[in-house]
């Protein structure tokens, strides 16, 4: 039994400023915000931007308005912006070593900043979209699981996940431009 | 991975991201919240963010603060982004165990360590503790769930050292994924079980 997380009452909660809710947000958000940043801005400055995203979050709790998406969207929205702030600062303070892109990111070779970026897009569209598009995503591509097993973990029609997969996969393309 | 289009290359790549900052971090947040809480004109009693009791813990939830039962459910509802670990767990607090096995080598029947299936603050880990590490100099060690022929698995996480822990989907059967199997992957880029696996245990 997968229990719904009752986003309507986080929302309400959040807004409120109810400081158990801020500490709900941290449960269920800063290992993907954290992890988002590792591939951003490297593991050793992940944990401030960590902290920046939480902390400027709550500051400006008011501005989060549920009519326009969920409250994670919202923080991997907060995320890209701290990323953004961190990088700016580090190339203005010229911290890092001679590199093409200027950026230090935790796979050094393969994976761009603009690969980061997209992955922050993609990541608040899935949080927008929610479950369980999302799960579907995440166990199909990210957890390499077949069609058949998702269904099982997720107790859906084999069709639902298959048509799920397809439209969401389809509505990330669009979100990072590769709709063609 | 010809024909995998970018959008599909760009997730596996990054592969799974929950990534449970340290303690640290959150006790910066609060530290730096306190501070500016208790300043704030807009609140109308200022709150001590900084001094939120660590030892309260979260087996009990307070009265008339319905979002304390979310935050007990909130470890195993957030599929791989959950910070697994309790911030101010209670640490006196004992893990329900609800199912043990020993795990011993796939060839042959030496006795490798256990695995445990516990419940904490609502969720279910996978436990394992094994008498010495197991080597893995090829690759990595990776921990799944497995059917009992084998039709179907679920991996878990990657295995460094002699002991991890593992939060397991929130839904899942272990009756019906009752064999822990930890495999030894190479560092391909393939989600898929090698074949190569150095220790099994029942634990449904």
């Amino acid at each position: 039994m997968t229990a719904t997380l009752g986003d309507g009452e986080h929302a309400e909660a959040w807004t409120r400023g109810d400081e158990d809710a801020l500490e709900l947000a941290y449960r269920r958000w800063a290992g993907l915000v954290h992890g988002l940043a590792r591939k951003a801005v490297g593991p050793t400055d992940a944990d401030d931007v960590t902290q920046q995203v939480f902390v400027s979050a709550w500051r400006g709790r008011d501005t989060y308005d549920p009519r326009q998406g969920p409250l994670g969207a919202w923080l991997v929205g907060i995320t890209r912006r701290r990323v953004a702030d961190h990088l700016r600062t580090r190339h203005r303070h010229a911290e890092v070593p001679a590199d093409p892109a200027g950026l230090h990111t935790e796979d050094t070779g393969t994976w761009q900043a603009q690969d980061s970026e997209e992955l922050i897009t993609v990541y608040e569209e899935l949080e927008r979209i929610g479950d369980p598009q999302r799960r579907i995503v995440l166990l199909a591509h990210v957890h390499g699981h077949t069609h058949p097993e998702i269904a099982e973990l997720l107790g859906l029609p084999l069709g639902t996940v298959k048509s799920h997969l397809t439209r969401t996969m389809s509505r990330l393309r669009t979100a990072i431009g590769e709709d063609r | 991975m010809s024909g995998d289009d970018r959008l599909v290359r760009l997730l596996r790549e990054a592969g799974p991201l929950s990534s449970p900052p340290p303690p640290s971090v959150w006790d910066a947040v609060r530290t730096e919240l306190g501070a500016q809480e208790s300043s704030s004109a807009s609140a109308p009693e200022p709150v001590d963010f900084a001094a939120r009791a660590p030892a309260t813990g979260r087996s009990t939830p307070r009265p008339g603060r319905p979002l304390a039962l979310l935050l007990a459910a909130a470890a195993g509802a957030g599929l791989m982004y959950a910070v697994p670990a309790l911030l101010d767990r209670d640490e006196d607090a004992q893990p329900q165990v609800l199912a043990s096995g020993e795990l011993t080598q796939v060839e042959g029947e030496a006795g490798l360590g256990s695995a445990e299936i516990v419940e904490r603050e609502g969720a279910q880990l996978l436990v394992i503790d094994l008498d010495e590490e197991l080597d893995s100099s090829e690759g990595y060690l990776e921990v799944w769930l497995l059917r009992p022929d084998v039709s179907g698995m679920l991996t878990l996480g990657v295995l460094d050292g002699s002991h991890g822990e593992y939060l397991l989907p929130p839904g899942t059967d272990v009756e019906a994924y009752p064999v822990v199997d930890i495999s030894v992957e190479r560092l391909d880029g393939d989600p898929t079980h090698s074949g190569v696996s150095l220790a099994r245990g029942q634990v449904g």
